[in-house]
């Protein structure tokens, strides 16, 4: 029984170890894709209810440009909110909502092996 | 009365049994053949392992083919016999016994006495992993016979094994003779000898011969011979064995020309080569 | 049988490679399950639990397809199987027996997952049976078909091939079956224009959308279509495996072999007709992208219709998609020659009647269709046949996502109805009311804003919502409010106080207009609303409203929207507008770099400016104005550059 308490403290403050460690970062998050890059994804800006997402696929990308954004609760795998095909040009834009605290990033071009030549930029955030 | 009549087997364009027409009475037969001769093919056609290509196979009357009730009269050791080596000896017997639709009730007897027959008794319940190759072939044996099969076919069942555990089997052959149709078949010459009624020689799909093994001595009749192996050979001879006596090397030889040469008194062996050669 | 079953999990069990597979896979299943229980323990969705658990499906499945291979080769290895083939029967019922064995071992596997989900679901203690069954059908597809999927294929190898093709099958399959395939299609669709998804999707038995939030309202894809796909490969494998281990001259065994068959052809034709699903991967029919990639060419058009509408009467069937049979009564004042509508474009019309019944010329060109009166007089009624689905707005067995705003029925004149520079649905909302009487035949309990009388929904309205699946109607004194089932409230209901809330913004949002909002129905948006629509899926109409939250902010927008006409081009105007009353410590705390050098923010620069240079109060009040204003049509660029 006492083992089993020591076990949940443990795994408990490794959670909330967790939740701190995704804390340090900023409130917002820049995912920028160069004409050179085949994809990228923004760093995680801590956690937040709700989180603000704007992206922009610039007119000289060869390509349309997936902008996903995606949440992960502490300890759990990131999970995507919204996926939007950006034209070249194009933008996207929106806030998207959490039933809890979540951590949130911001991704462009998932898969882009290969899509080299694309310019766009995003910004993922909350206040 | 288990029958083949007018049996043709092919593989792709490769014939490998060609008319074969065979008769089987209760009994032991012997089915003796070169490797290759077709001896496997004829057995598995016959416990509907292949389909045929043309004539049939008929147990009193009745195809054999697809028959179930006529294919739970036949047991079988394969060439190659494996078991469930994690299993127990008991419980792969049970196991045939389920695949054969033995009563439960009966399972326990018909299981104990198959062991009984197969002198494994006292194995019942160690794993088969642990068991010599063989007693696994006794297995196999004791498997072929649960039921009281009214036909018993053994392919290859002395193969592999000491000269000890070949006098086993045919003491157990010996034993189960009763009521039945025992086929054998095999390379080995002294396995057929002593204990088959009727002997089959097979070669190149075809049956050579059908007799008992006085018949099949009867071929070699008349041209046997023992000759010093300086001697020129003749290119009609064909040499069965060679040997030495009195730190001379002689050699058992077939002919069919009539020779001036100590003539032998002919063995099965001799009738088998005989037949198989031509001579 | 029976003995031969219980022979054949003994000798599963004693076979020490079979055991030990057998230890770490139930340890592993038991480690990942147990670990997303603490999860859940902290987080309580139980959606998502559930979601995580079907995971599993790639590990049963690969899990299975390895240990049926080797138990089924195993004893073809041993020399065993010519004796038993020579019994009456054997190799059948010696295979047959296997094959049930190992799905034993897959119910016990399956039942281990169920549990864990169960335990989830008393401990939530939502007792909604819906559920129940989701679970179990969940569980069903998604682990239990999935691995016997696997031991038909684990079977059909070890009959057909030797280990080395067996392994290279067996990898194959599992890369192609698994979700990191997943960028090859992507690669080839955005790169070269070429869609192998049809070919692809052939394999895909394992579910979809796991890497997705899920939709509360839909749960986890459980669609009939998925159904068919993995039923049509167990038949089809399955009767090979009965070919192969029986004889030829079993005629029974025949039998059920070509009724396999057959099943498996009714079930891929069935798969291929998969109707209305939700599959959020990139492939071009699906939910992200199938209208994206439309409507980035011009297709849309808005146009005013010369004619109004008085009532609808809708014959609505829902199962694999959405079957109509509306009758539109229409209020034309003049002799019309053609009449437009909207109607999403993939409904097929079958046809278009007068109210005699005779068929009406019509052309459709996308959303658009333009109905011909042959006649000389008004043809005061129009009689609509069609049927389809939105990969988006759902309406199937398992959901129904049609909000009134969505032209699901159709609506007057040209509308548009995709903003392609956000990506996003527009609300379709007309601004005057119609009388609806609508029967709608569907396996689910409907939500509707309309009055409803067991199947039949009726009332005048702007327009029609119809919400099926995990929702539930809660009553917080006179308001109703749709909630999703699996979703919980925030503790403290602002339902409950809302004329208080909205009293706060009576000055700035509702001035003279300020109504009696307790009669209005509360729809709960789903993630699939918030995401799509433009204004986060915040819809308002006269009746009713859209929203994805209970927060003070949602409602305030919600019921304040009500007054404000939809106009496309004042969106961005809006959005700040809202931002800056609603989220004003977010709105002005954007660093000044980032307002600066991020053309995202250009707008927002823009009314901030306007703010600073001319004050909030009156900048408020210019814009509350500019965007209750019907007859102002300046876009919002013009608004703000031009407000002084």
């Amino acid at each position: 029984m006492k083992s089993k308490k020591v076990f949940s403290y443990l795994t408990l403050a490794v959670a909330l170890l967790l939740c701190f460690s995704v804390n340090v970062y900023g409130a917002s998050a820049n995912a920028i894709l160069l004409a050179t890059e085949s994809s990228t994804v923004s760093s995680a800006i801590g956690l937040s209810t709700y989180s603000d997402y704007s992206a922009l696929n610039s007119k000289d990308s060869a390509y349309s440009v997936y902008a996903n954004v995606q949440c992960a609760f502490p300890g759990k795998s990131w999970k995507q909110v919204e996926s939007t095909l950006m034209a070249a040009p194009g933008i996207a834009n929106g806030t998207n909502y959490a039933t809890e605290n979540a951590n949130w990033r911001l991704e462009l071009n998932p898969w882009g092996w290969g899509f080299i030549g694309c310019s766009a930029n995003g910004i993922i955030s909350y206040d | 009365m288990l029958e083949v009549i007018k049996l043709h087997k092919s593989f792709k364009k490769k014939e490998v049994l060609k008319n074969v027409s065979l008769e089987f009475k209760n009994g032991i037969y012997g089915l003796l053949g070169p490797n290759g001769a077709g001896k496997t093919t004829l057995i598995r056609c016959m416990v509907n392992l292949y389909d045929l290509n043309s004539g049939s196979i008929e147990y009193c009357g009745s195809s054999i083919n697809g028959n179930n009730d006529l294919l739970s009269n036949i047991g079988y050791l394969p060439q190659k016999f494996g078991l469930f080596k994690e299993l127990t000896v008991y419980e792969n017997l049970k196991y045939f016994c389920i695949l054969k639709k033995i009563y439960k009730s009966r399972m326990d007897d018909e299981i104990k006495n198959c062991l009984i027959s197969v002198n494994l008794e006292d194995r019942i319940s160690h794993k088969v992993s642990s068991l010599s190759g063989g007693m696994i072939r006794r297995l196999g044996i004791a498997q072929a016979i649960l039921g009281h099969p009214k036909i018993i076919i053994f392919d290859e069942p002395t193969a592999g094994l000491d000269p000890e555990e070949r006098i086993r089997f045919k003491n157990i052959v010996a034993q189960i003779n009763k009521d039945r149709i025992i086929i054998i078949s095999t390379h080995i010459v002294e396995d057929v000898e002593a204990s088959c009624n009727k002997i089959i020689i097979m070669n190149e799909g075809r049956v050579l011969k059908y007799g008992s093994s006085e018949e099949i001595k009867s071929e070699a009749n008349g041209k046997v011979y023992e000759v010093e192996k300086n001697l020129n050979a003749d290119e009609y001879w064909y040499v069965e064995k060679s040997f030495s006596r009195n730190e001379k090397t002689f050699m058992r030889i077939l002919s069919n020309k009539k020779e001036n040469l100590k003539s032998l008194e002919p063995t099965i062996e001799d009738g088998y080569m005989c037949i198989v050669k031509g001579i | 049988m029976n003995g031969l079953i219980k022979n054949n999990l003994k000798l599963f069990f004693k076979t020490k490679y079979l055991l030990f597979s057998f230890l770490l896979f139930i340890a592993i299943i038991n480690i990942f399950l147990a670990a997303e229980f603490y999860n859940y323990l902290i987080h309580e969705d139980i959606l998502y639990y559930l979601g995580e658990s079907q995971r599993l499906g790639i590990v049963y499945f690969v899990f299975f397809v390895f240990i049926s291979y080797e138990y089924c080769v195993k004893n073809k290895n041993d020399n065993l199987l010519e004796s038993i083939s020579v019994t009456s029967n054997g190799k059948f019922f010696f295979y047959i027996s296997k094959l049930i064995t190992l799905v034993i071992i897959i119910l016990i596997m399956t039942l281990n997952i169920m549990i864990y989900n169960y335990a989830v679901y008393f401990l939530k203690e939502i007792n909604l049976w819906s559920f129940v069954k989701h679970i179990f059908l969940n569980n069903l597809l998604n682990i239990f078909l999935v691995s016997l999927t696997g031991i038909c294929i684990g079977t059909m190898a070890a009959l057909k091939l030797k280990r080395f093709k067996a392994y290279f099958l067996i990898i194959l399959l599992t890369i192609l079956i698994s979700p990191i395939i997943e960028f090859v299609p992507y690669i080839l669709f955005m790169g070269f224009g070429i869609n192998i998804y049809p070919l692809m999707n052939i394999l895909d038995i394992l579910p979809p959308n796991l890497n997705w939030v899920s939709e509360s309202l839909y749960g986890l894809s459980i669609e009939p279509y998925r159904w068919n796909l993995i039923i049509f490969w167990i038949c089809l494998l399955s009767s090979a495996i009965l070919l192969n281990v029986s004889s030829k001259k079993i005629k029974l065994i025949n039998y059920i072999s070509y009724i396999l068959v057959i099943l498996s052809i009714y079930n891929f034709y069935s798969y291929m007709n998969s109707g209305s699903i939700v599959k959020k991967d990139y492939n071009p029919i699906n939910f992200t992208a199938f209208d994206e990639l439309y409507y980035s060419n011009e297709v849309q058009r808005e146009e005013k219709a010369n004619f109004t509408i008085d009532s609808y009467d809708m014959k609505i069937k829902i199962d694999r998609q959405l079957k109509n049979y509306v009758t539109i009564t229409l209020n034309e004042t003049d002799v019309l020659k053609g009449y437009k509508f909207t109607l999403y474009r993939n409904y097929d019309i079958k046809e278009i009647l007068d109210k005699d019944n005779n068929p009406l010329e019509f052309k459709r060109h996308g959303d658009y269709i333009d109905v011909y009166n042959p006649a000389d007089e008004k043809l005061e009624t129009i009689q609509i046949e069609y049927s389809g689905y939105s990969p988006v707005f759902y309406s199937n067995l398992q959901g129904v996502l049609l909000p009134g705003c969505f032209p699901y029925y159709p609506i007057e004149g040209y509308r548009r109805m995709y903003l392609k520079e956000q990506s996003s649905y527009i609300p379709i909302i007309r601004d005057y009311t119609v009388k609806f009487n609508i029967s709608v035949e569907s396996a689910l309990d409907i939500y509707s804003n309309l009055k409803n009388e067991g199947k039949r929904y009726y009332g005048e309205a702007q327009a029609a919502t119809l919400m099926g699946g995990f929702i539930n109607e809660k009553k917080y004194e006179d308001v109703t409010f749709y909630g999703l089932s699996l979703e919980e409230l925030p503790k403290e209901n602002n339902l409950l106080r809302i004329d208080e809330i909205l009293n706060q913004y009576k000055s700035v949002l509702f001035k003279d207009q300020y109504t009696n909002f307790k009669d209005m129905k509360i729809f709960q948006s789903t993630i699939t609303l918030s995401s799509k629509l433009t204004d986060n899926g915040i819809v308002s109409f006269q009746d009713h409203i859209l929203t994805y939250d209970l927060s003070e902010e949602c409602l305030v927008q919600g019921f304040a929207q009500k007054n404000i006409p939809y106009d496309v081009n004042k969106l961005k105007v809006k959005k700040e507008f809202f931002d800056y009353i609603l989220h004003k410590e977010r709105f002005i705390n954007i660093s000044k770099s980032e307002l600066e050098n991020n053309m995202i923010y250009k707008f927002r620069r823009l009314f901030l400016e306007k703010i600073n240079e001319l004050g909030e109060d009156y900048v408020i009040k210019k814009t509350y104005y500019y965007l209750t204003d019907e007859n102002d049509t300046r876009d919002s660029e013009l608004f703000i550059r031009n407000l002084n």
